[in-house]
C-alpha cells in the first residue's frame, strides 16, 4: 500500500509537471507574440515619427534640411534625403528606424527579426500652382489698366460669398474674406486664417494654415526664357515692344506681330514653333485664342522703358484643349498661362446675358491678376468657364453685381471655376512651382 | 475486524483521492487546453492586424487621384486601390468577411479574405486571409470626423479615416479561466480606431 502510493503520487507529480511545463510555454510562446507585435509596432511608429519631423523639416523649410538620426523611445531612427528617381526635382525621404528588444522565448533571435526594424519612405515635390484652381497672394483687388492707372476697385477687399463656389484646392497668402455661404468642395488653406463677416457660414469641411511661397519674377522670367530659348519659342519684342499674336488651330498657329500682322502673318506647325511647348513674350504683350493641341505654356514678360505694363496676356476668345479634358481626363492636350502682369478677357461689347467664354488652362499672374477688361463699365456679358484654376497676386474680379437680394448682375462675368483633375500629379511645361514641398507618395510596411 | 476497518478506511481515502487527482487531471487539462486556445487566437489576430495594418496603411499608394482610392466601403467589405507591390501599377485590394461556416462547434466563425487583383483584373495574391474571426466591422470617416454612412459612393472621395474592429474566436468551447466549471469560446478582440493612410489624405490630390 505504502510503496503504490509512493509510486501514484510520483507518477501524478509528473503529469501535473508536464502539463505545468505546457500551460507556462503556452504562457511564453503568447508573451513571445505580444512583445513581437508590441515590438514590430514600436519600431515602426519610431519609423512613422522619424518621417514625420522629416517631412515636416522640408515642407516648412528656409534651408534644405540635412540628413539627421535621434534617439528616442527606446530606438534610434535615421533620416536621409535622396534625389527621386526618375523625378530628380523631387526628394525621397527615407526614415529608418531600429529598435533592441528583448524576447523571452528560446527561439533563435534571427528568426523573430532582431534587432526590429522597419522603413518608411515619403516622395516629396513642389507644389505647383497649376493644382490650385483659385489661389492668391491677397484677397484684394489689384485692378491695373493697360496704362498702369488703377481701376475704380483697385485696394477692396475681395469677399467670398453665398453663391460663391469653388471646386478643387483654394489657398490665399493673406486672408480668405468670408460671408454668408460660399461653398469650397475641399478644405482650405490660408496663411493669415479668415476675415470672417456678419454672416458668417461657410459650406466646407474647414481650414488649414499654410503658406506658399511664390518664386520672384526675375527667377520666374529666367526660368521660362531659357526653356524657350532651349527647344521652346522666343518672341523677343524688347525693341519696338510690339504685342505678339496667337491663334492656336489644333496642331497649327498663326503668329501675328503686331496683332494686325503687319510685321509677320505667318501660320506654322506647334511643334514647330515650340517643340517644348514653352512660349515667351518679351517686352510685350501676348493675345490668344482658339483650340490648342498638346502641352504649351503661353508666357508675356515686360521690362522697362516702353515695357514697363507690358507682360499682359490678354485672352481675345475661347482658349480650349483639342482633345477636351472635361471629357477625357487622358487628354495630354494641357495649356499654362503665365503673365508677368496681369491676364485680360478682352472687352467685347456685343456679349450677352447668355454669352459663354470658354478658358481650359492654368492662369498665373505674377504681378497681377486674371480679370476683365473694364469690368465694372461693360454690358453684363454672360459667363467664363475657367477649367483649370488661376494662381494670381491680387483677387481678379471679371464682374459687378448688386449683392440684393435678389442678386443682380450689373456689369461683367459671372464665372465658373473647376480645378483640372489631371493638374494634381501634372502641369504644363514649365509651369511655375512653389519653393515649398508636398507630399506625393507615403510608404509604410 | 480493525483490519477490516483500516481497509475499508484506505479504500475511502484511495477513492477520495483518485477522485481528487481526476478532477486535477480534468483541471489541468482544461486550462492547458483554454492556454492553447488562447494562444491560437491570439497568434491569428496578430498576424491578422499585422497584415490588415500593413494594407490599409498603402491605399492609395501611387494613385494620381487618391480620392478615387476607395472603391467600395461597405460595414465588413472594402475594396480600395494601391501600388500594393511597388511595380507601378495599381492594384485592387479588398477585404471582406465570408459567410458563418457551418461545419464547426462555434456559429459565428467566418473566413476574412483578402484578395489582390491587378491594374488588369488578373488575380495576383490573397485569399483567406484568417480563420476564426467573428467580427471584421468597418466604419468610415471624413477629414474632420464625421461620419460616413456605408455605400454612399458618393462620399467615397470624402473617406479619409477608416476604423476597424476585429474580433476572433476559438472554434470550440474551452474552460473558463476564471470559473472552471464554465466553457467559453477564447476570443481575442483589436480595434484600431483611426486608421488612416496617407496617401489618401494627400492634399488637392
Amino acid at each position: 500500500m505504502g510503496r503504490s502510493s509512493i509510486v501514484y503520487v510520483i507518477g501524478l507529480t509528473l503529469i501535473v509537471g508536464l502539463m505545468l511545463n505546457n500551460i507556462t510555454s503556452n504562457s511564453v510562446s503568447s508573451m513571445d507574440t505580444f512583445t513581437t507585435y508590441y515590438g514590430s509596432t514600436r519600431v515602426h511608429n519610431i519609423a512613422v515619427s522619424g518621417a514625420n519631423v522629416g517631412a515636416q523639416l522640408l515642407i516648412g523649410y528656409n534651408v534644405f534640411p540635412a540628413n539627421f538620426g535621434v534617439d528616442f523611445f527606446g530606438g534610434h531612427d535615421s533620416i536621409i534625403y535622396l534625389s527621386n528617381t526618375p523625378q530628380t526635382d523631387w526628394v525621397t525621404l527615407r526614415s529608418m528606424s531600429e529598435v533592441d528588444q528583448l524576447i523571452t522565448s528560446s527561439m533563435n533571435p534571427d528568426q523573430l527579426g532582431l534587432p526590429f526594424r522597419d522603413t518608411v519612405e515619403g516622395v516629396f515635390k513642389h507644389v505647383t500652382f497649376a493644382k490650385f484652381s483659385w489661389f492668391t497672394e491677397q484677397e484684394k483687388n489689384g485692378y491695373l489698366a493697360p496704362n498702369g492707372s488703377h481701376g475704380p476697385y483697385y485696394g477692396a477687399s475681395d469677399w467670398k460669398i453665398t453663391g460663391d463656389s469653388v471646386f478643387g484646392p483654394a489657398h490665399t497668402n493673406g486672408k480668405f474674406n468670408i460671408d454668408g455661404r460660399p461653398y469650397f468642395n475641399q478644405k482650405v488653406t490660408t496663411a493669415q486664417g479668415i476675415n470672417k463677416g456678419p454672416t458668417y457660414n461657410p459650406n466646407w469641411p474647414g481650414f488649414d494654415i499654410a503658406y506658399e511661397s511664390r518664386p520672384t519674377t526675375t527667377n520666374l522670367q529666367a526660368n521660362l526664357t531659357a526653356a524657350a530659348m532651349l527647344g521652346g519659342g522666343l518672341f523677343d519684342q524688347t525693341t519696338g515692344n510690339n504685342d505678339v499674336a496667337l491663334t492656336f488651330m489644333n496642331d497649327q498657329v498663326r503668329v501675328q506681330i503686331p496683332p494686325n500682322g503687319a510685321l509677320r502673318d505667318t501660320t506654322m506647325a506647334l511643334s514647330a514653333l515650340a517643340a517644348n511647348g514653352v512660349i515667351v513674350v518679351q517686352g510685350a504683350d501676348v493675345r490668344i485664342k482658339g483650340t490648342y493641341q498638346g502641352a504649351l505654356t503661353v508666357s508675356a514678360f515686360g521690362g522697362s522703358g516702353g515695357a514697363t505694363n507690358k507682360g499682359n496676356v490678354w485672352i481675345d476668345g475661347d482658349v480650349v484643349a483639342k482633345n477636351d479634358p472635361q471629357t477625357n481626363p487622358a487628354s495630354t492636350d494641357m495649356m499654362g498661362i503665365v503673365a508677368g502682369r496681369m491676364a485680360y478677357i478682352t472687352e467685347d461689347d456685343t456679349r450677352t446675358t447668355s454669352s459663354v467664354l470658354n478658358i481650359e488652362a492654368a492662369v498665373y499672374c505674377q504681378n497681377g491678376e486674371l480679370t476683365a477688361e473694364n469690368f465694372w463699365n461693360i454690358p453684363v456679358s454672360g459667363r467664363v468657364n475657367l477649367y483649370g484654376g488661376v494662381t494670381q497676386a491680387t483677387a481678379g474680379s471679371l464682374g459687378l453685381f448688386n449683392p440684393g437680394p435678389p442678386l443682380t448682375f450689373l456689369n461683367g462675368f459671372s464665372y465658373d471655376i473647376h480645378n483640372d483633375p489631371r493638374f494634381a500629379t501634372e502641369q504644363p511645361p514649365h509651369f511655375p512651382t512653389s519653393s515649398s514641398y508636398e507630399m506625393v507618395s507615403w510608404w509604410e510596411n | 475486524m480493525s483490519v477490516m476497518l483500516d481497509l475499508i478506511g484506505s479504500l475511502v481515502i484511495a477513492g477520495f483521492v483518485i477522485l481528487m487527482g481526476l478532477r486535477l487531471n480534468e483541471t489541468i487539462s482544461g486550462s492547458a487546453d483554454a492556454s492553447m486556445a488562447g494562444l491560437n487566437v491570439q497568434e491569428s489576430m496578430a498576424e491578422l492586424v499585422r497584415n490588415i495594418e500593413s494594407d490599409f496603411r498603402k491605399a492609395g499608394y501611387n494613385v494620381p487621384d487618391p480620392t478615387q482610392t476607395i472603391v467600395l466601403a461597405d460595414t465588413s467589405h472594402i475594396k480600395f486601390i494601391a501600388d500594393i507591390n511597388r511595380n507601378g501599377t495599381i492594384d485592387t485590394i479588398e477585404w471582406f468577411l465570408g459567410p458563418p461556416l457551418t461545419t464547426l462547434p462555434n456559429p459565428n466563425i467566418r473566413v476574412l479574405y483578402r484578395n489582390v487583383t491587378d491594374s488588369t483584373g488578373v488575380w495576383t495574391g490573397g485569399g483567406a486571409a484568417g480563420l476564426g474571426v467573428t467580427q471584421f466591422h468597418l466604419r468610415y470617416f471624413t477629414q474632420v470626423g464625421d461620419s460616413i454612412a456605408p455605400l454612399d459612393v458618393a462620399d467615397y472621395n470624402k473617406i479619409w479615416i477608416i476604423e476597424i474592429a476585429l474580433r476572433v474566436e476559438s472554434p470550440y468551447k474551452v474552460q473558463d479561466v476564471v470559473n472552471t466549471d464554465n466553457s467559453q469560446y477564447a476570443a481575442s478582440f483589436w480595434k484600431q480606431t483611426r486608421l488612416a493612410s496617407r496617401n489618401i489624405k494627400r492634399h488637392g490630390g
